[in-house]
């Protein structure tokens, strides 16, 4: 409710400016990045990459100068406190090891420079104005500004089908979806009287403490509200039914922005998701958790037996996120300072064990011959140890197994749960990881131990398959044993980064939980 | 970050950091990797040095590496304990490993596994290090079982060997027996007290009910016998002499095959507080003892005749700290790794020499042709005969003493009979293989070895010599006693003692029990008094009975591993192919079956999206109206 004596407090602006700064620092570069294509010889070099990862390293460095700060800017729609904190790092971290990655991917098609840097710019800015929102409206401009800014970056490999398709198929669904949001909200508004979610939260507590249990229209107008806004962003998060756009735009987008959907994307919904679930569902008047209990079994299940199925690494990486949000959901049915804890790490350790193994997907798209179709990963482990290597260890991770941040996020979701009594969740949830253990390391086997054929096949007339066909399909491909691909330095980067994240959260996680339970402490703080 | 800490931690880090470049990167530093490896564990043995001192001179402490899991009462850190046994045993640990490093750099020469070599020897001192400094359960148990793997890949080092290969298995399979039952006193303990940290864990001991004490000390004990290879889990260890000689040194005489011992020390706590399971500690290392010296009487194979009596002192050691005597336990130990490390170094001398020769029968009158050899494996076995004033004298005796004077006559005959068979299956050894007419091949060239190897054996020896002298005044007012049994002043005292008979009364009898043995053996194979075949055709029944190792490894065949073979052969025909394959196919075909459902779920087709979209929309909320 605007306050009119707030209009006249000095420092409201101040205020409010220094709330938004690391977001305006990403969005003022997005412009600088956007201006250079009137210059045809700034434009054509690498400037708007190093541009780009310049200005993801200011904001970092404004977070670590304004950490441990609470502002609450605009009135109150936007909130900056260690939450925030912890998620910017995550979201930047997954825009920048996104730039490192699209350097000479993106080289490789026939598309204009700046824009998409400057897209991956606004993408970052929004997904952090997302996770400090603190108000519907602002909640669905910036779920809008994120959607919007995915859709032209799925699309962007003009001529391409599949690209094309796929962004319009993702687009169709994101503004079906939005609509289910905004009607969401508006139930809640209805019934409410209030958009600032804390005082939603009060309004809540209030019913709640007056005992009311039959609060007649108001309860079924809330609750209409609350599953309509559920339903939104359970479709960013994509969970079960709502999934259904994740393994086609994973699938046809540019690699590097599937990386950036699959991590950005879905960390700053969930982040959004937990703000909101904190303050408002996790009252048990609705039985919300009954609802999200069957969503993540649904989730996990559906998407570890369509990964199980599928022979492109992509799709396979895109169910498999399917399945790693029904975990990270154990989490936040877990509830509590150590299920929200144990959600932010998970999501942060999610961050970089997928990054890791869409830069490997990356290396071998870039050499030109290998498709996208796991039976062509058959040797690499001999041909490129390192990089094998490395993909084993993020899909060990991604699997679960100890001395990797998996294992660490997956204990503390799980450990969570179980001091909140939800044993028969974390049983299928453990049932389901095993069971997901089988086609991580098919890859891991496929890598390693080849079949004879196989590997004749991979080093006979392999054609680059996939989505990147368009410009070079039907090129004469080479004799594979010869090629000497040369790995670029900005994935082995990635990669590097990667793995020094993952190990180090696998055996070191004290570091990153007490971050975590500091920023979880800092939700409560209202 | 004091200076503690981070000498504390450097120890480990230094044969860790070479596990890692031998292992990722061996083939670059090609011969170099040797000399590096061993400057490394030379490192750790200095700062262990300067530990010993710090400790010495001030007192132990405790230093965390960092908190690893902290979840509820669940406190796993990687922390160190160092106090003055862990400063001994890490002394040890590090110096014998230096020793035994230099010397395999001449011993693997030309051996085409170099670096994976160097690599698992500095990955096994960094497993025992941490085993010795670690301070609680989760760490020992980790790296109880770390040492337990290095020791399994380096006795199947030369794995191409199908007997090597097996040797490396059934080391592996055996110690499973003891760890199963080390594991779950592990668990037991954590239940009970709730905690992993051993200081707290001995702090709650004395209120816990003797009976679970007892359960817990036996379950840990097993996991000791299976380690120390104690009877009946003994049968691993003479097979494990199959790998290369400086292992045998290293892992199977001087520092893991203790580690059981040292357990039971660093639980002194627990094992105090149960009488019956100190005299079970106590029964087993006296049979063992035994068993293992009349084993040895007979063997052939010189590296067996090494690996039979390190099982055998391994049992006084066992008897030591069964009756309480700890400080007694640990000196046999320190002093039993220099002596055994330095016999095993020496046969490994003569094998070097003789080109692989093992065979007892086919050597003699070495005594000429490798004189460095012969001088320091007799230091070796004057030591293990228990002969002042080499440190097995000392040692043994302050064990065999303790035993007479807490009053168990039995085990403490048991004790000296043991010494004469020592003493007379070590000199039957050296009279046969350096003295005496030469059986040797005559196409062999026996030569010294080169000098890499006898520094370190001389080295070995002359310690065999002066480390005794730790044991003076003998027994229990010994420099050495002082020194340690701080360290177990919390123990319970189960076992007063009930004599007070002189040492020099006691030593006299194990000294004559030595000498006897010697001479025996002396007359037997040099004066040939009695042809060696006579004796063995009058003894014949006990002679194939030691000389068939009990038989015990026949015994295991027909109980458990013939029916373990039938029934698992029974699982595979039956249970695995029929039932669990047809279940898992039908799960593999239902989940196909699933596959093509969630197929036609993602059809591609934008109408069925929205579709399914909208149904999951309307079931939330038909949900939320019927509930």
């Amino acid at each position: 409710m605007l306050d009119i004596s707030q209009v006249y407090n000095i420092n409201f602006l101040e205020e409010g400016m220094l709330s938004v700064i690391p977001e305006a620092i990403v969005i003022i570069f997005a412009f600088i990045v956007l201006f250079l294509t009137f210059f045809e010889k700034l434009s054509k070099s690498d400037n708007p990459y190093y541009l780009s990862l310049i200005s993801i390293g200011f904001s970092m460095l404004y977070i670590l100068m304004l950490s441990g700060r609470t502002i609450d800017g605009f009135y109150g729609s936007i909130v900056f406190n260690r939450f925030s904190v912890f998620l910017f790092i995550g979201i930047l971290f997954s825009g920048f090891l996104t730039i490192l990655m699209s350097k000479n991917y993106i080289d490789n098609f026939e598309v204009p420079l700046p824009e998409y840097y400057s897209l991956i710019l606004f993408g970052v800015a929004s997904m952090m104005l997302l996770v400090s929102s603190n108000n519907l409206i602002m909640v669905f401009l910036s779920i809008e500004f994120m959607s919007i800014t995915a859709y032209i970056l799925t699309g962007y490999l003009k001529g391409n089908l599949r690209s094309t398709e796929a962004a319009l198929k993702y687009f169709v669904l994101g503004t079906f979806a939005s609509a289910f949001l905004i009607f969401g909200s508006v139930f809640i508004y209805a019934a409410t009287g209030h958009l600032n979610l804390y005082n939603i939260h009060f309004f809540i507590v209030n019913i709640a403490s007056k005992g009311l249990v039959n609060f007649g229209d108001i309860k079924i107008y809330l609750a209409i509200g609350l599953i309509l806004f559920l339903v939104g962003l359970a479709f960013k998060m994509s969970l079960f039914p709502f999934h259904s756009w994740t393994p086609d735009a994973y699938d046809g987008a540019p690699t590097p922005v599937t990386n950036f959907m699959a991590t950005g994307v879905k960390i700053a919904a969930f982040a959004i998701f937990l703000r909101i679930f904190s303050l408002i569902y996790n009252f048990n008047i609705m039985d919300f958790n009954n609802i999200l209990w069957m969503l993540a079994i649904l989730s996990m299940s559906f998407g570890n037996i369509a990964a199980l199925m599928s022979s492109n690494i992509k799709r396979l990486l895109a169910y498999s996120s399917i399945a790693q949000a029904g975990y990270i959901l154990v989490g936040i049915i877990g509830g509590g300072y150590y299920g929200y804890s144990g959600t932010l790490f998970y999501l942060l350790a999610y961050v970089f064990m997928t990054a890791g193994a869409f830069a490997v997907v990356i290396i071998f798209e870039n050499f030109d011959l290998m498709s996208l179709d796991i039976k062509k990963y058959s040797g690499i482990g001999y041909k490129y140890p390192i990089v094998a290597a490395a993909m084993t260890f993020f899909l060990l991770s991604l699997a679960g197994i100890p001395v990797t941040s998996g294992f660490m996020g997956k204990f503390y979701v799980f450990s969570a749960a179980i001091k909140s009594r939800y044993n028969l969740l974390v049983l299928i949830a453990f049932i389901n990881s095993a069971f997901a253990a089988f086609y991580y390391i098919k890859i891991i086997v496929r890598m390693y131990m080849p079949d004879k054929e196989e590997l004749i096949a991979s080093l006979n007339g392999v054609q680059r398959g996939g989505m990147s066909g368009g410009s070079d399909q039907g090129k004469p491909s080479g004799d594979f044993g010869i090629v000497n691909g040369k790995i670029n330095e900005e994935l082995m980067i990635v990669i590097f980064i990667c793995l020094f994240f993952t190990l180090l959260m696998g055996i070191y996680p004290q570091l990153f939980i007490n971050f975590a339970h500091n920023s979880i402490s800092s939700l409560w703080n209202i | 970050m004091d200076a503690k800490f981070i000498i504390t931690w450097l120890i480990p880090l230094f044969p860790f950091a070479g596990w890692f470049l031998w292992g990722l990167f061996g083939k670059y530093f090609k011969g170099y990797s040797g000399y590096i490896a061993s400057s490394f564990v030379v490192i750790s043995f200095i700062l262990s040095s300067i530990l010993f001192f710090i400790v010495s001179y001030t007192h132990g402490f405790t230093t965390t590496l960092y908190p690893w899991i902290h979840a509820a009462n669940f406190k796993a850190g990687v922390s160190a304990v160092i106090d003055r046994l862990s400063v001994v045993m890490l002394v040890m640990v590090t110096g014998v490993s230096a020793l035994v490093h230099i010397y395999s750099i001449g011993y693997m020469q030309d051996d085409k596994g170099f670096a994976r070599y160097f690599s698992f020897l500095n990955l096994f001192v960094f497993s025992m290090i941490m085993l010795v400094i670690s301070n609680n359960l989760l760490l020992l148990y980790v790296f109880w079982e770390a040492v337990g793997f290095c020791s399994y890949i380096l006795i199947g080092f030369w794995y191409e060997k199908k007997s090597a290969s097996d040797a490396g298995k059934k080391a592996f399979i055996v110690n499973r027996v003891g760890d199963f039952g080390f594991a779950i006193g592990i668990f037991l303990l954590f239940i009970t007290t709730g905690t992993l940290n051993y200081e707290t864990i001995f702090k709650m001991i004395p209120s816990i009910p003797s009976i679970t004490v007892t359960i817990i000390a036996l379950l840990l004990f097993a996991g000791a016998v299976g380690k120390s290879a104690q009877f009946p889990l003994h049968v691993w260890l003479p097979d494990a002499m199959e790998g290369p000689t400086p292992v045998s040194a290293l892992i199977h005489a001087a520092t893991m095959v203790t580690a059981g011992v040292y357990m039971i020390a660093r639980f002194h706590v627990i094992f105090s507080y149960s009488q019956f399971a100190s005299e079970v500690v106590l029964t087993i290392g006296t049979f063992t003892a035994f068993l293992a010296a009349f084993i040895a009487l007979t063997q052939f194979d010189i590296k067996r005749i090494i690996a039979y009596s390190t099982i055998s002192q391994l049992g006084y050691m066992f008897m030591a700290v069964g009756i309480g005597s700890y400080t007694a336990g640990i000196f046999h130990l320190i002093s039993h790794a220099v002596f055994k490390g330095l016999l095993f170094l020496t046969a490994g001398s003569v094998m070097h020499g003789l080109a692989g020769e093992l065979d007892l029968r086919k050597m003699g009158g070495l005594y000429s042709k490798m004189r460095t050899t012969a001088i320091t494996f007799i230091v070796g076995g004057l030591a293990l005969s228990g002969i002042p004033p080499f440190s097995g004298f000392f040692s043994k005796d302050a064990i065999l003493a303790d035993v007479y004077n807490k009053g168990f006559y039995f085990a403490w005959v048991i004790g000296e009979i043991t010494a004469l068979m020592t003493a007379f299956y070590i000199f039957r050894l050296i009279f046969v293989a350096f003295f005496g007419e030469s059986n040797l091949d005559p196409e062999v060239h026996v030569h010294e070895s080169p000098k890499i190897m006898t520094i370190p054996m001389i080295i070995l020896a002359s310690l065999a010599l002066i480390i005794g002298f730790l044991g003076i005044p003998p027994f229990n007012n010994s420099i050495f006693y002082s020194f340690l049994h701080v360290d177990f002043k919390n123990a319970y005292n189960f076992a007063p003692f009930v004599n007070s008979t002189p040492w020099y009364i006691l030593s006299l009898i194990s000294v004559l029990a030595g000498l006897i043995g010697i001479c025996t053996a002396y007359l037997l194979y040099i004066k040939k008094v009695v042809n060696p075949e006579t004796v063995k055709n009058i003894f014949k029944p006990i002679y194939a009975l030691s000389y068939n190792k009990v038989y015990i490894d026949e015994i295991y065949n027909f109980i458990i591993v013939k029916p373990v073979l039938g029934f698992s052969n029974f699982l595979w025909k039956v249970i695995d192919i029929s039932i669990i394959d047809g279940a898992v196919n039908g799960i593999a075909s239902g989940f196909a079956f699933f596959g093509v459902k969630a197929k036609r779920i993602q059809n591609g087709m934008l109408m069925s999206y929205i579709l399914t979209l909208t149904i999951g929309v309307a079931a939330l909320l038909f949900y939320f109206f019927i509930r």
